[in-house]
C-alpha cells in the first residue's frame, strides 16, 4: 500500500523531473493504490473559497430595498433604489457589484441569505474560528478544509490539498497533516540556488530535503518541517511552471485581491493537481465612513471575481470550480453615530461557478424580529459547508462536520457514478 | 585578533567586559544564594541538558539570540547561574549601542528605518536579555504600524525596554496611557457619553488574566474608568475631566470612583494576572502550555517580588524545566530570532537595510503584528511560503561573496583563526557552533556525502567559495537550525 508520504516523495522526482502529468499521474496512483478516495465523477471540481475578513455588511451588499424598516435603520448609510442592481421585487446588489450582476444574469451566481449561527460572538477572532472550525464548541480546533483533506483528498493523489495565496495558512486548512502551498507571490515562491555554485544547484537542493526527511520524527514540529518543506518544494516548481505557461483568458483589474486569484488561476488552468484554494481580503470592519469603504471593497472582489471567472470560462474550467465567499459575520442593523455599523450578526454568502443552480437560497432575515438590535440569522453557515462537501466534493460531510445541517442545493447533485456529464440547473 | 566567529565580542575588549562581568556578579551577589533553591523546587521530573556548556549555549539562544564561539568560551567557565545573574542584570552591561545606531542615516519617523534600527540594535547589543524582553512586550502589549503612526511606536518600544525587566505595575500603568497604545486601542474615542470598550476588554482578555476571570460588566465598568484619556497622533497625552466618568464603578468585586490608576492596580494585584504573567514568559523561555506547578510557583514569585519582572524571568532561567529535554530545541524559532541569531552567532555585521523585508516574508513585520494578540508563533511560522523565505534568507546570507556588504561572511578567515587544518575540522566547528553539535547520524551523513559528491571539499579558496558555503547553508536551513 502507497502511504501519502510515498506518495509525496514520488511527486517530487516527477516534479523535479519538469513534466506536466499530475492530473493523469495522479489517477494512475489512485488506481494503482486502489483506495477509496472520491466518486471520481467528483475529483476534478475545485473549489475556491473566498474569505471577507472584518465582517462584511450584508445589508449593504443584498441591499432590501423594498422594507420600510432597512430606509429607517440607515438613514445616511442606505443604498437608494436608484442606484441598487434589483435581482428581484425585494433586493439588489450593491452598485460596486455590477461585475457580478452580469453572472447572475447569465445563471451562474447563487446567494444564501442571512447566514450565521447560534449564539452569536462578535469578537472577530472567535467568530472566524467559528467559521473556520466549523464547531462552536471548540473540542474541534482543525479546520473544516483541513479535515476535508484528511478524510477524503489525502486519499486520492492529488499533488497539493490546497492552495492559499497570502502570507499564512488560513485556519480553515490548518490540520496536523495538511498539504497547502502557501503562496504570497509569484516573484518570491522559488527555491533561490547560489549563483556563485550553480553546478550544485540539484545537489543542495536534494541535500536539504534529505535533511528534512532524516529528522527524528518524534522531534517537536518534526511532521509539519517535513510536510512544510516537501510541499513547497513541489509546489513551488509546479507553480513557476504553471505560471510560465498560462496565457490568461482575460484581463484581471490591477489589485492585491484580482493577482491573487490571477495566481489560483494559473494554478486551476495548468492542473498542477490542487482540489481546494483559500484567498481572502480584508477591511469590511467599517465602524467609521462605511460608503466609501465598502464600496471601495465590493467593487475589488466584484471585478476580480468577475475576470476569474471569464478566464476559467476561456480555459473551460468553468464548470469544475465553485467559488464560495464568506465572512465572519455581518453588521448591526442600525447604523452609528460614525456614517458606519457596528459588529453583528448573519450576512449573506455568494457562490459562483459553471454549475451553480441560479437563485436564492435561505430566508431573507427578517427586519422587524431582531434580537439586541441584530438580525436572527436563518441558515446556519454549517449548511452551506455541507451542501459544498456533498453535493460538490462527493465527500461526507455529515462526519468532517461532526452533525447533520440541512443542505442546499445551489448546485445540482451529481447522480450516477459514471454519469459523462451533468446537466446544467 | 577577532575573527567571524568571534566579532561578537566588542573590539579591545576583553577587559571591558570582564569588569562588566564583575559589576554585574557584584551587584547580584547575594540573590546568588537563593538560586540553588529556586533551581530545587521545580520541575523535577524532568533531565536538565547534561552538558555544562550546551546548558550555557541553550540559555543563551533564549535569554538573547545566540552568542559567538568566543563569548559562549567566556561563559563556561564562570558557570550556569552566574551566567543567568550576567544576563538578567543587563543594566551593568556596558553597551555602546547608541553610538552605533546614530551613526546610521535613519529617519526614525519612517516605519521602514524604524524597523532598521530594532535589528541593528538586537544584532548588536551587549544586552541581548533586554532586546529579547523587549519582544516579548511588544508581542504582548501590542500595538502596530498599521495604525499608529512610526514616532509614537518608537517612543513605546523605548518605554517597553525601560521597563522590560522592572515592575507589572508600572509597566501596565504606563502603557495603559501610552500613546501609541490610546490610539491603537481606541482610548482616543473612549468618552464618557461614548466608552469605547476595546482597551478595557484587551487589557483583561490578553495583557492581564485572560478570558474567564471577568464579566461583560467588568469590561463594560473599566471602559468607562478609563474614559478622558486621550492622545493625539502627534503624540500629546492628555487626562480631559470632563470626557472622564468621575461616577462608582463596581469592578472585580471592589466598589469606587475608579479611574485608570485604580483599574490597573486592582488588575496587577488579581492572582489570575500573575499566573498568565508566568504562563506567558515561561511559554515565551521555556516551552508551551507550562505544568501547573511551575505556573502557581512563578504566580507566587510575582507577588512575594512586588511584581517584578526580573524575579519572574530569573526564576525560570534558573529553573529544571528550562534546561529540561522537554525545552530543549522545542520551539521555532521566529523569524527575528532567526535573523538576529544568524548574525549573532556567526558575528556578522549588519547595517540593518534588508532584514524587516526578509523578515516580513517570513511573516513576521516587526512595529506591525497582526492583531492585538500579536503574533501566534509556534506552527504559525511554519507554512510552504515561509519556509521557503527562510532557506532563501540564509542562502542570502551563506552566498554573499562581496566582503563589504552586509551581513559577510569571511570563511577563510574563519578557518584561519580557528587553526583549521582539514575539512573535516570546519564541519564539525560549523555543526558544534550552529546546531550544538547535536545533529543525527543520517543528516551528518547527508552533509558529508554533499561534500564528497563531485569535486572534493578543501579548505582553498575555491572550494571553501563553493562548498564551503553550501555547508553554511545546509546547516542553517536544516530542520535543526529552523528550531530553538
Amino acid at each position: 500500500m502507497l502511504t501519502r508520504r510515498d506518495f509525496l516523495r514520488r511527486s517530487v522526482v516527477v516534479v523535479s523531473a519538469g513534466l506536466a502529468l499530475p492530473p493523469v499521474f495522479t489517477r494512475a496512483v489512485h488506481a494503482a493504490t486502489n483506495n477509496q478516495g472520491l466518486d471520481p465523477l467528483y475529483r476534478d471540481r475545485i473549489l475556491v473559497v473566498v474569505q471577507m475578513a472584518g465582517g462584511n455588511d450584508g445589508l449593504n451588499t443584498l441591499v432590501p430595498y423594498g422594507s420600510g424598516l432597512y430606509h429607517d435603520a440607515r438613514p445616511t448609510i442606505k443604498i437608494t433604489e436608484s442606484d441598487l442592481l434589483p435581482l428581484d421585487g425585494h433586493v439588489g446588489f450593491h452598485p460596486s457589484l455590477a461585475r457580478l450582476k452580469e453572472l447572475w444574469d447569465e445563471g451562474s451566481l447563487a446567494v444564501v441569505q442571512g447566514v450565521g449561527y447560534p449564539i452569536p460572538n462578535f469578537s472577530h477572532f472567535r467568530s472566524m474560528e467559528i467559521w473556520q472550525t466549523g464547531n462552536m464548541e471548540q473540542n474541534l480546533t482543525s479546520g473544516w478544509l483541513a479535515r476535508l483533506f484528511e478524510k477524503v483528498i489525502d486519499e486520492e493523489g492529488h499533488l497539493l490539498d490546497g492552495v492559499s495565496v497570502g502570507n499564512a495558512l488560513p485556519l480553515a486548512m490548518s490540520g496536523p497533516k495538511a498539504d497547502v502551498a502557501v503562496v504570497q507571490s509569484l516573484d518570491t515562491y522559488k527555491i533561490q540556488g547560489d549563483p556563485g555554485n550553480a553546478r550544485d544547484t540539484d545537489a543542495r537542493v536534494d541535500a536539504l530535503l534529505k535533511l528534512y526527511a532524516s529528522y527524528p520524527v518524534k522531534a517537536p514540529y518534526a511532521a509539519l518541517l517535513d510536510n512544510v518543506s516537501a510541499a513547497a518544494h513541489k509546489s513551488a516548481a509546479e507553480i513557476q511552471r504553471a505560471a510560465a505557461e498560462y496565457k490568461p483568458a482575460a484581463e484581471y483589474p490591477k489589485s492585491p485581491l484580482a493577482s491573487g486569484f490571477k495566481l489560483l488561476a494559473q494554478a486551476i488552468t495548468q492542473n498542477i493537481g490542487v482540489r481546494v484554494c483559500h484567498i481572502g481580503m480584508g477591511g469590511f470592519d467599517t465602524h467609521t465612513f462605511q460608503p466609501t469603504t465598502q464600496a471601495r471593497l465590493l467593487k475589488d472582489l466584484s471585478e476580480a471575481l468577475h475576470a476569474f471567472y471569464r478566464d476559467l470560462e476561456g480555459h473551460g474550467k468553468a464548470r469544475d470550480v465553485l467559488i464560495m465567499t464568506w465572512s465572519e459575520f455581518g453588521r448591526r442593523v442600525q447604523q452609528n453615530a460614525n456614517q458606519g455599523t457596528d459588529h453583528g450578526t448573519a450576512t449573506p454568502m455568494l457562490l459562483l461557478g459553471g454549475r451553480v443552480q441560479r437563485g436564492f437560497y435561505g430566508e431573507a432575515p427578517s427586519l422587524s424580529r431582531l434580537e439586541d438590535g441584530n438580525l436572527r440569522y436563518t441558515t446556519d453557515f454549517r449548511s452551506v459547508y455541507a451542501s459544498v462537501l456533498e453535493d460538490w466534493l462527493g465527500a461526507p460531510a455529515d462526519e468532517i462536520l461532526s452533525a447533520r445541517f440541512e443542505r442546499l442545493p445551489f448546485v445540482a447533485r451529481a447522480t450516477g457514478a459514471r454519469a459523462p456529464a451533468l446537466p446544467v440547473g | 585578533m577577532s575573527t567571524a566567529l568571534d566579532q561578537r565580542t566588542p573590539p579591545s575588549t576583553t577587559a571591558s567586559r570582564r569588569s562588566a562581568l564583575a559589576a554585574g556578579l557584584a551587584a547580584t551577589l547575594s540573590l546568588l544564594a537563593g538560586a540553588q533553591s529556586h533551581a530545587a523546587a521545580s520541575g523535577e521530573s524532568e533531565i536538565p541538558i547534561s552538558n555544562p556548556r550546551l546548558r550555557i549555549a541553550h540559555l543563551l539562544r533564549r535569554a538573547g539570540f545566540g552568542a559567538t564561539k568566543e563569548l559562549l568560551d567566556q561563559f563556561e567557565p564562570l558557570g550556569y547561574e552566574a551566567t543567568v545573574d550576567y544576563l538578567v542584570n543587563y543594566e551593568h552591561i556596558e553597551d555602546p549601542i547608541e553610538e552605533r545606531l546614530a551613526a546610521l542615516p535613519l529617519d526614525l519617523a519612517k516605519g521602514e528605518d524604524l524597523r532598521r534600527w530594532w535589528y541593528v540594535r538586537m544584532a548588536h547589543t551587549n544586552r541581548p536579555l533586554q532586546e529579547k524582553m523587549t519582544l516579548f512586550w511588544h508581542g504582548l502589549l501590542t500595538s502596530a504600524l498599521s495604525k499608529v503612526p512610526a514616532p509614537l511606536m518608537l517612543r513605546q518600544n523605548q518605554f517597553l525596554r525601560e521597563h522590560a525587566m522592572g515592575s507589572f505595575r508600572q509597566l501596565l500603568q504606563g502603557i495603559s496611557t501610552d500613546a501609541a497604545m490610546l490610539i491603537w486601542l481606541d482610548g482616543r474615542s473612549n468618552r464618557r457619553e461614548h466608552p469605547n470598550e476595546n482597551y478595557a476588554r484587551e487589557l483583561m482578555e490578553l495583557f492581564t488574566m485572560g478570558i474567564g476571570h471577568y464579566t461583560e460588566q467588568d469590561v463594560r465598568e473599566a471602559a468607562r474608568a478609563f474614559t478622558g484619556w486621550t492622545a493625539t497622533r502627534e503624540g500629546e497625552v492628555r487626562f480631559v475631566p470632563r470626557l472622564h466618568d468621575s461616577g462608582v464603578k463596581t469592578f472585580l468585586g471592589r466598589t469606587g470612583r475608579f479611574g485608570a490608576e485604580e483599574i490597573v492596580d486592582i488588575l496587577v494585584a488579581q492572582r489570575a494576572t500573575g499566573e498568565y504573567i508566568g504562563r506567558r514568559l515561561f511559554s515565551f523561555f521555556a516551552y508551551r502550555n507550562p505544568e501547573r506547578e511551575i505556573v502557581q510557583e512563578l504566580a507566587d514569585v510575582y507577588f512575594l517580588s512586588g511584581y517584578s519582572i526580573k524575579d519572574v524571568v530569573r526564576h525560570i532561567l534558573l529553573s529544571d524545566a528550562f534546561s529540561s529535554a522537554r525545552a530543549y530545541r522545542s520551539q521555532v524559532r521566529s523569524p527575528v530570532e532567526l535573523v538576529i541569531s544568524v548574525h549573532r552567532l556567526l558575528g556578522l555585521e549588519t547595517d540593518g537595510a534588508s532584514l524587516p523585508y526578509r523578515s516580513r516574508l517570513m511573516g513576521q513585520d516587526l512595529f506591525n503584528p497582526p492583531n492585538v494578540a500579536g503574533w501566534p508563533g509556534g506552527a504559525a511560522w511554519l507554512n510552504s511560503s515561509t519556509w521557503i523565505q527562510r532557506v532563501n534568507f540564509v542562502n542570502a546570507v551563506a552566498s554573499q561573496r562581496r566582503a563589504t556588504a552586509p551581513g559577510y561572511l569571511d570563511l577563510a578567515q574563519l578557518v584561519e583563526s580557528h587553526g583549521i587544518t582539514q575539512p573535516q575540522e570546519l564541519v564539525q566547528l560549523l555543526i558544534d557552533h550552529l546546531l550544538d553539535g547535536n545533529l543525527s547520524p543520517e543528516a551528518r551523513a547527508v552533509v558529508e556525502s554533499y561534500l564528497a559528491s563531485g569535486q572534493t571539499f578543501t579548505l582553498a579558496p575555491a572550494s571553501l567559495n563553493r562548498k564551503g558555503r553550501t555547508l553554511v547553508y545546509l546547516l542553517l536551513a536544516s530542520p535543526e537550525f529552523q528550531l530553538i
